[in-house]
């Protein structure tokens, strides 16, 4: 289980690291290839997956060889599309000449 | 054929032989005519090859659904694209470019293609024009046509929606899709900075280069004929001298220049890589290293360069303020010209006092036509950065909002 102090906000582009990796993964991803591919440490990648595991973007799943995996939710892919939803829409407003 | 595209035609014939007639009747039936003649067929080919707009087919959806997909289609093919409304530009070549309309037909919508040429394209097109007097323009802009339709033949055709509703509305949540386009049209930007900065820098070059032999000569005729010294009247001391000048005056120049330029074409072609190579990755569905960047920061980090890109394409655009360049560039030759036969003219005639005096006023409207140009590009800067910031900030606040209440 993840014991970790709550994070009170996260950073954005931090949390899009998280979620960008395991929509990318596609399948279960052991955690700490999710902490090497988010490059953050230990005490911070726990603060962000207890925040994403508390609101439902991820859950976690035993595998068979004893190692807990991160699972990315339907949920956690909405909110990934939303934020690059967004993020494209800048972009897709007029530009100037 | 369309009806516009057949006005098009039947109107430039009209000119076409209207023109020839004028001169037949005022110069007579001789070579001259013959010169005029094939001068006007060429200039009105020319005319009609970049302006005529041919059916390409019919695509299922509404012309903004059609060109939201093809746009998507050929950013994953890695062309450049850019939207602009009721129709797309695509870079096929550096030279060569290709403008696609759509217009609404029933529930369809009529796909039609434009030859077109990139900035590049065009600097050769005009350079081409002015130096054979129209002959060697027409063979190039029958390339570009022929290019452009051959790209429209070969590789949009085959892409158009036939049936059914177009894949922009199918796949609109598709987070590939979106990286794609927010990749592409960061890298178009970033990629069009550094060819306006990289033209502006050979420019500055070029004209730093005709600076050099102008002033070389003007000090050269100024001592040769205005001073009958001891120290000029020596051959050798007469090259070395405004040489020595010449230099001095321009070092602090190329100097400037070189420091300006250098680390924003750096800048901008990092950038243009660093967006191009994400893109390529991603449009090759694969997956990110672990210490890399992810394609979502990129592109916020590259976002906020992107009035920095603008304004770097703005500066490089000889077109938007072509009236003015052309005006300040005119003034410029007349007052050098004026200034090079008032200091030659100088011990033989008054004259040449009147010479030296319009030649520094028209440096000085030289100047004020300048001044006023960067005044107001500065204040669209300005206004650009503003806008784009606010714009960032406004999604910025609409995400953390969104993250707070998830």
């Amino acid at each position: 289980m993840v014991d970790a102090l709550p994070l009170e906000r996260p950073d954005l582009y931090v949390l899009a690291r998280h979620l960008e990796r395991l929509w990318r993964e596609g399948e279960p991803m052991l955690k700490t290839r999710l902490q090497v591919a988010a490059n953050v440490n230990y005490d911070v990648f726990n603060r962000y997956l207890s925040w994403m595991l508390d609101r439902n973007l991820v859950v976690l799943e035993d595998s068979d060889d004893g190692h807990e995996r991160v699972v990315l939710t339907a949920k956690g892919r909405e909110a990934y599309l939303k934020l690059v939803q967004w993020i494209n829409e800048v972009i897709k407003e007029e530009l100037p000449k | 054929m369309r009806r516009n595209n057949l006005l098009k035609i039947v109107s430039a014939t009209i000119v076409n032989v209207a023109l020839v007639a004028l001169i037949v009747k005022y110069a007579g039936a001789n070579l001259t005519v013959l010169f005029y003649a094939a001068f006007f067929m060429s200039v009105t080919l020319w005319w009609l090859l970049f302006y005529i707009i041919p059916h390409l087919d019919t695509a299922a959806g509404t012309p903004k659904e059609v060109l939201q997909d093809l746009a998507h289609r050929l950013r994953s093919g890695r062309y450049r694209v850019t939207e602009e409304p009721g129709k797309l530009s695509i870079q096929i070549t550096p030279l060569v470019a290709i403008k696609v309309h759509a217009v609404s037909d029933g529930a369809n919508s009529e796909i039609l293609y434009q030859a077109d040429a990139t900035p590049g394209g065009w600097t050769v097109l005009v350079l081409l024009f002015l130096f054979t007097r129209g002959f060697a323009g027409f063979p190039m802009a029958l390339y570009h046509f022929l290019k452009a339709r051959r790209f429209a033949e070969d590789q949009l055709r085959p892409q158009l929606p036939k049936g059914g509703v177009p894949r922009a509305k199918v796949g609109a949540g598709d987070i590939r899709d979106r990286l794609i386009d927010s990749l592409s049209e960061g890298h178009r930007l970033a990629a069009e900075a550094y060819e306006a900065t990289q033209s502006r820098y050979e420019d500055r070059w070029l004209l730093l280069g005709f600076g050099a032999v102008l002033l070389w000569l003007i000090l050269l005729v100024t001592l040769g004929f205005g001073l009958h010294s001891n120290l000029t009247s020596n051959p050798a001391y007469l090259l070395i001298i405004p040489s020595a000048i010449t230099l001095a005056i321009l070092a602090p120049s190329v100097w400037s220049t070189r420091k300006w330029f250098e680390p924003r074409i750096h800048d901008y072609r990092e950038w243009a890589e660093r967006l191009r190579k994400a893109l390529e990755k991603e449009t090759a569905h694969e997956t990110t290293g672990s210490l890399e960047s992810s394609a979502f920061e990129l592109i916020a980090q590259a976002y906020r360069q992107v009035p920095i890109w603008l304004e770097a394409r703005r500066k490089g655009s000889f077109s938007r303020e072509s009236g003015a360049w052309m005006l300040i560039f005119t003034c410029a030759i007349a007052a050098a010209s004026m200034a090079f036969l008032g200091i030659v003219l100088y011990s033989f005639t008054t004259w040449s006092l009147g010479l030296l005096t319009g030649a520094a006023a028209l440096i000085s409207l030289c100047y004020l036509l300048y001044s006023r140009l960067r005044k107001r590009a500065n204040e669209e800067g300005s206004r650009t950065l503003k806008d784009w910031n606010y714009r960032l900030d406004v999604m910025h606040q609409k995400m953390v909002k969104y993250l707070e209440e998830l």
